[in-house]
């Protein structure tokens, strides 16, 4: 009876209420919110009560009204160069066909290497815009996993699970390097050296620009593996690495005369609060990197569609070569579109795996 | 129609051309070089007509281009057609360097085109 008192006496004095969104307080969001407000227009801490109230409708509101502006912002930017390309496309058709009758040849054909290089130009400005969005999408998202990484550490920290964090860390540094410092370039010089190609009428660079397009996709398709890899590494040995970890805190805990028992149950309740607040976080993190990084995906295929569509609609009209350079924007905006795909989809397995080794 | 008159126009003139060809070689040359010169005068309103149309399909274009590549075409005709007179007039030497001045008139034009490229390509680099 005597210890049956007691440990109500200890559990009303050392027990404390916790609830998953005052958990959130304890956290520096500060700069995860401005990020993603400045990227998204979503901010993350309103997004996370709402998810952890099960609020649904805001969450579909707040996305939606997002994925509407970034949307539409982005493709009303690169309407002028579509439009540009069909309009001289089909005017240099037009007068390849007028200057290609003239009896002198010389001549003609300068007309022509003048129209050629016309349609290069526009063509290199309209890749150029659009190796800036990705550059600027993969900023965007670096950014936010740049101040979410502190968070989600900390968060997964307490819980117990030190690898998670560490392996998500590690991952996002890796990205950003492959990213920005080899793939970005590769893909612009892949595109380039085919676009050059095209002025002359001798295929002297093909196979350069083979070789480098190759070396892409094996770069690209490397860092899948190298994921895939570390993922599984984490798999294998980071669960054994956290429940040391949390075990050991447990033991430590418990050890404490008296009120360890009690404290070690507290430890074990924090450590499921906590468990919520990441999960819930999580999710925030996996709906504000999905809004923020498949709208240039989608943004980006969209341009590869009108770049192969409006190469099949000049075919008729244009001679070989302008739809070759067309047809070379589309490919390299296709490209575009798998590294930035790859880079989304290896953080948001991450966080995804990370939550899963939370729950498990 | 204008291509009756234009056909007529020629015609006659070859006729003329033909008739006065043994007689007075001179007079001959002249009225071939003249009907040349009303026939492309007589296409030159339409001439406007199609660039005015290019101007209209390229108002969201950037002008300089379309200028650019409508100038190309008006120097190649221009150089063309001078280079086929003086081969009329038998001057074949004085032909091939108006097509050579035509040539490099028209590469002069894509200077600033072609620097415009090299540029896009250096800044994306």
């Amino acid at each position: 009876m005597k210890k049956i008192i007691l440990i109500l006496v200890f559990i009303f004095l050392f027990s404390k209420n916790t609830y998953a969104d005052n958990e959130l307080s304890s956290f520096d969001v500060l700069a995860i919110d401005e990020v993603s407000d400045n990227e998204t227009g979503i901010t993350f801490s309103s997004v996370f009560y709402s998810v952890i109230k099960g609020d649904g409708k805001a969450v579909i509101k707040e996305i939606t009204d997002s994925v509407k502006n970034i949307l539409f912002k982005e493709i009303e930017d690169t309407d002028g160069y579509v439009k540009t390309i069909i309009i001289i496309s089909l005017l240099c058709g037009i007068l390849n066909t007028i200057t290609l009758d003239l009896k002198d040849k010389s001549v003609s054909e300068i007309v022509f290497y003048v129209s050629q290089i016309l349609i290069l130009t526009i063509a290199v400005t309209a890749f150029k815009e659009s190796i800036s969005v990705l550059k600027s999408a993969i900023d965007s998202v670096l950014s936010i996993m740049t101040a979410a990484i502190p968070f989600m550490v900390s968060v997964v920290a307490s819980t117990g699970k030190g690898m998670q964090g560490a392996v998500l860390s590690f991952t996002t540094t890796i990205l950003s390097v492959i990213t920005d410092g080899i793939i970005i370039p590769m893909i612009t010089v892949t595109t380039l050296i085919k676009i050059v190609n095209l002025i002359s009428h001798k295929d002297m660079l093909s196979k350069m620009s083979a070789l480098f397009k190759d070396i892409t996709s094996y770069i690209i398709k490397g860092g899948g593996y190298v994921f895939i890899f570390m993922m599984s590494l984490e798999r294998l040995g980071g669960a054994t690495v956290s429940r040391f970890v949390g075990s050991t805190v447990k033991s430590v805990v418990s050890m404490i005369p008296v009120v360890g028992d009690v404290v070690s149950g507290s430890a074990e309740i924090a450590a499921n609060t906590a468990g919520t607040v990441a999960a819930g976080s999580g999710i925030v993190l996996v709906i504000i990197l999905v809004s923020i990084s498949f709208m240039p995906v989608i943004k980006i295929g969209i341009i590869t569609a009108v770049y192969k569509i409006l190469a099949a609609v000049v075919e008729p009209v244009c001679d070989k070569n302008t739809v070759e350079i067309i047809d070379t924007i589309g490919e390299g905006c296709k490209l575009i579109m798998a590294c930035l795909f790859m880079t989304v989809f290896m953080f948001i397995v991450s966080v995804l795996v990370m939550l899963g080794g939370l729950n498990g | 129609m204008d291509i009756t008159k234009i056909a007529l126009l020629g015609l006659i003139g070859a006729i003329f051309a033909v008739l006065l060809k043994d007689n007075s070689p001179v007079f001959a040359l002249m009225i071939s070089v003249i009907t040349t010169l009303v026939v492309f005068i007589f296409v030159m309103p339409k001439l406007y007509e199609i660039t005015e149309l290019f101007d209209a399909v390229s108002e969201n274009v950037n002008t300089e281009y379309i200028s650019v590549l409508i100038k190309s075409v008006a120097v190649a005709y221009g150089a063309m057609f001078s280079s086929q007179l003086c081969r009329d007039f038998g001057q074949n030497a004085i032909g091939d360097k108006v097509e050579l001045g035509g040539k490099i008139i028209i590469m002069g034009l894509a200077v600033p085109v072609i620097t415009g490229l090299i540029k896009s390509v250096l800044n994306i680099l």
